[in-house]
């Protein structure tokens, strides 16, 4: 191995971005100090231990690159969620759907329409239920002649399903 | 708090350490690494390692305290900005305000020894 290559090989501690840069120079260096007999174990152990921080400070440059993009993305997802949240003040609180039961079911001359609340998330099964709760007396009231075959056919099936 | 954040921007911004002694060396004159090495070595009675001295340089050109020269067969001088200037005279400012404050307290201790008598030995030689 020549004196070039002994340089360079000390050289390969530090990254190659730095050597693009400082690594002719260095090289220089280090073959001055070598012409002087000047260059001590010790100095090598400091170009391995700056080469090493060198890369480690790379490193942590770039994960607090991915951290601030991380943040950026985490920022716009928060932002996301506020968005929705403005918008969902406006909207119904829970799910609806409506169903007409068949007159055949039910024995009337005109078809009724319930409301169906599914529930779509645990924290609004309590408001959900009081929702149905009411919609099982609407319905109780609508057809007070058919309220048995209500609960036993139609209801309970749309309403829990 | 104006002065509490007035003190911590003079903190981070006060130089110590291989940058500190690589911009005293170069408020001298523009120097390439090995006259940097012997420079340092003669006015500090310290010996920076080629790595540690050259991981020094590549973060004083980061933060534009100094600026490298046009190249002599691979050896490139390097020499001090306005900008390292101006960190080099705070730096002295702050490092000077703090060996004054040590100089002047060591001194006060020194004399509180002197002076003060010693407790007498409780149960001491016959």
């Amino acid at each position: 191995m020549t004196a070039g290559q002994r340089q360079r090989a000390w050289l390969r501690a530090f990254p190659r971005k730095w050597r693009t840069r400082y690594g002719d120079e260095l090289s220089a260096l280090i073959e001055d100090l070598e012409h002087d007999n000047d260059l001590s174990a010790v100095d090598r152990l400091d170009l391995l231990r700056a080469g090493l921080r060198t890369r480690a400070s790379v490193q942590v440059h770039r994960a607090g690159l991915a951290t601030g993009a991380a943040m950026v993305a985490l920022a716009c997802a928060l932002g996301g969620l506020a968005f929705a949240g403005v918008f969902s003040t406006s909207a119904p609180a829970r799910s609806q759907r409506i169903v007409l039961i068949p007159p055949v079911i039910i024995k009337q001359p005109k078809p009724v329409q319930i409301r169906v609340v599914t529930a779509t998330q645990a924290k609004k099964r309590a408001l959900e239920a009081r929702a149905v709760r009411a919609d099982l007396a609407a319905i109780a009231a609508a057809c007070s002649s058919q309220t048995s075959l209500v609960r036993s056919r139609s209801c309970p099936a749309h309403t829990w399903g | 708090m104006v002065a509490g954040r007035e003190k911590e921007r003079t903190a981070q911004d006060t130089l110590t350490g291989p940058p500190l002694l690589v911009l005293t060396s170069l408020a001298g004159g523009p120097k390439h690494g090995h006259a940097l090495m012997k420079d340092i070595e003669a006015f500090a009675y310290l010996r920076l390692g080629p790595g540690t001295l050259y991981g020094a340089l590549a973060r004083l050109e980061e933060r534009g305290l100094i600026a490298a020269l046009p190249a002599d067969d691979c050896r490139r001088p390097y020499e001090i900005t306005a900008q390292g200037e101006a960190a080099l005279e705070t730096s002295v400012t702050d490092l000077g305000r703090v060996v004054t404050i040590g100089r002047s307290r060591l001194r006060s201790l020194r004399g509180e020894r002197e002076t003060v008598p010693r407790p007498a030995l409780q149960g001491g030689m016959p």
